[in-house]
């Protein structure tokens, strides 16, 4: 489960600190560039936000979601 | 006669949170709005948080008053003990004076009673029936369902789905306590339908079981949400402990030279070490010492600094201002579940950025040793968490036992490790190691795992 999870924490991308973590132990750069595109790999390193804000991102989502419903 | 414990007593426990907002040298950043750009208000939070949390959670005050029904139920189980672990120091040979203040002994087994009852409570005043939330290994959850059971308010957890599937014995203590306990994803919202869809076997992850509990709290007016770490309103609610134990160790006639603790969102240790740190603010005590522990495979202060300047080198630039994992979390092979939480408390991060803590990362071999010895001497099985404390702790008597020094070190003790044995098992049979080259995983990864864009 070590490195499935460490692959799919981020919204199912890899966790932004995987490079770190793992390199050391395998060749993680090449494991990386070989498997995400640089887009990918541009999405997993984004800036992490504030717990707060993140929160009120889902509850706009969230309030989106029962607009379409209702 | 060697004293050992420092018991208060009930009518001498605190009566109000210590807010460190009201002392901190440079005030919190103000978080943004991500749509607006402005400051995120009152409005934005309500649909998932009673509006005296939401009040705390800006408050500048540095006295906020613990509400008599809600010091009923802390009295339950609170004080708790101050100990003084002579048999520890006597098996380090140090001069050290080594206290725990030991959160362990409440009816969940850790310090997050001490927040899950107080938003219990203010939820339940503003006539709120359900919370919901989401749990990893289960500690939260069950604090939670705890204190649902003490105010009357259901509560329905989300667990993410590889820990209820492996860690059953939270999940039925949960259901013990009352709460719905159901398994993230789940078809209960779009987002875990959405998810099911796309990937019918997904184990989980702790940044989907929060998008199932926001949902569904945002999609019932008598429904709120509520989170167990990194929030000033919950470090605020943990500050008890401290408070406690600035009177027991004046009780032992001592004063920290050195504070450590665990910091996965930071609530425990937040509690514990914010009520001190005023004195190192105020210049009273410019030598104090705090020092944040997390775990050497995965942490989220140390190895984030690290990983800025490996960021860079790839080509990329993540952004550092919070310390976090990430949004998403599927529960770790390493054993200390809390401490991969994917966020760091804005007040310690402001702190350490300040120069007023530090941070140091272990190996998770060495904190499992730590806490084998801690057991044999202390005897108390310890939950991984607060495990990396007592190697911190044990590496600084060291340090005391060659440079002669009489010093005195404070461990905040987050919890017991009862459900945590098979971590120890593991231990004990020489199969916990730091790292393993994941050769088959690697081999397979491609092939077993679907992509699903965010
Ligand atoms: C016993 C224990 N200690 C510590 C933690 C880490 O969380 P926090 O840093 O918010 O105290 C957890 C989290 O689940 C825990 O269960």
């Amino acid at each position: 489960m070590n490195f499935l999870f460490c692959r799919t924490e981020n919204n199912m991308l890899p966790c932004r600190w995987m490079a770190g973590c793992w390199q050391g132990h395998m060749e993680i750069l090449t494991f990386l560039e070989d498997h995400y595109t640089k887009e990918e790999l541009e999405q997993i390193f984004v800036p992490p936000k504030p717990k707060i804000e993140s929160l009120v991102s889902l509850v706009e989502k969230a309030k989106k979601a029962k607009k379409r419903n209702d | 006669m060697e004293k050992t414990i420092y018991d208060l007593d009930q009518k001498d426990m605190p009566t109000h949170w210590y807010n460190i907002q009201a002392d901190l040298p440079e005030p919190l950043p103000p978080v943004l709005h991500p749509g607006t750009g402005k400051p995120i208000g009152p409005e934005d939070l309500a649909p998932l948080f009673p509006m005296e949390l939401i009040k705390q959670e800006v408050s500048t005050e540095r006295w906020i008053e613990i509400p008599e029904e809600l010091q009923a139920v802390y009295r339950t189980w609170r004080p708790t003990r101050l100990h003084r672990a002579h048999r520890l120091e006597k098996a380090l040979d140090t001069p050290a004076k080594i206290f725990f203040k030991y959160e362990g002994t409440n009816q969940a087994g850790s310090h997050k009673p001490n927040t899950a009852t107080a938003q219990c409570y203010y939820n339940m005043k503003e006539g709120i029936k359900r919370i919901t939330t989401e749990t990893g290994a289960g500690q939260w959850g069950s604090a939670l369902s705890l204190a649902g059971a003490f105010f009357g308010v259901e509560i329905k957890v989300y667990m993410v789905r590889i820990s209820y599937d492996q860690k059953p014995y939270r999940r039925i203590a949960m259901e013990t306590w009352g709460a719905k306990c159901v398994p993230s994803p789940s078809p209960d919202t779009k987002a875990g339908r959405d998810m099911l869809e796309k990937w019918p076997d997904c184990p989980g992850s702790l940044g989907l079981a929060i998008s199932e509990a926001v949902e569904e709290a945002v999609s019932r007016d008598d429904t709120h949400y509520s989170l167990g770490s990194v929030l000033n309103h919950v470090l605020l609610h943990q500050t008890i402990q401290g408070e406690e134990c600035r009177k027991q160790m004046e009780m032992a006639d001592a004063y920290p030279d050195i504070i450590v603790g665990n910091i996965g969102g930071g609530s425990n240790y937040g509690g514990q070490f914010l009520p001190w740190i005023r004195d190192k603010i105020s210049g009273a005590k410019p030598d104090m010492r705090v020092i944040c522990c997390e775990p050497e495979s995965c942490p989220t202060v140390t190895r984030g600094l690290y990983a800025y300047d490996f960021g860079d080198s790839v080509g990329l630039t993540p952004l550092l201002k919070m310390h976090t994992l990430g949004h998403g979390f599927i529960p770790p092979p390493i054993h200390a579940g809390g401490l991969r939480y994917h966020g760091m408390a804005p007040i310690i991060c402001h702190l350490y950025e300040l120069g007023l803590v530090e941070a140091v990362a272990v190996h998770q071999t060495a904190v499992f040793e730590a806490g084998i010895k801690f057991a044999r001497t202390e005897g108390i099985i310890t939950g991984p968490e607060p495990c990396h404390n007592l190697k911190v702790a044990m590496d600084e008597a060291l340090k005391c036992k060659e440079s002669g020094e009489a010093k005195t070190i404070l461990i905040a003790h987050s919890g017991h490790g009862h459900f945590d044995l098979a971590a120890y098992e593991r231990y004990l049979s020489g199969k916990l190691e730091d790292y393993a080259y994941p050769e088959e995983e690697v081999k397979k990864a491609q092939a077993e795992m679907p992509k699903v864009p965010a």
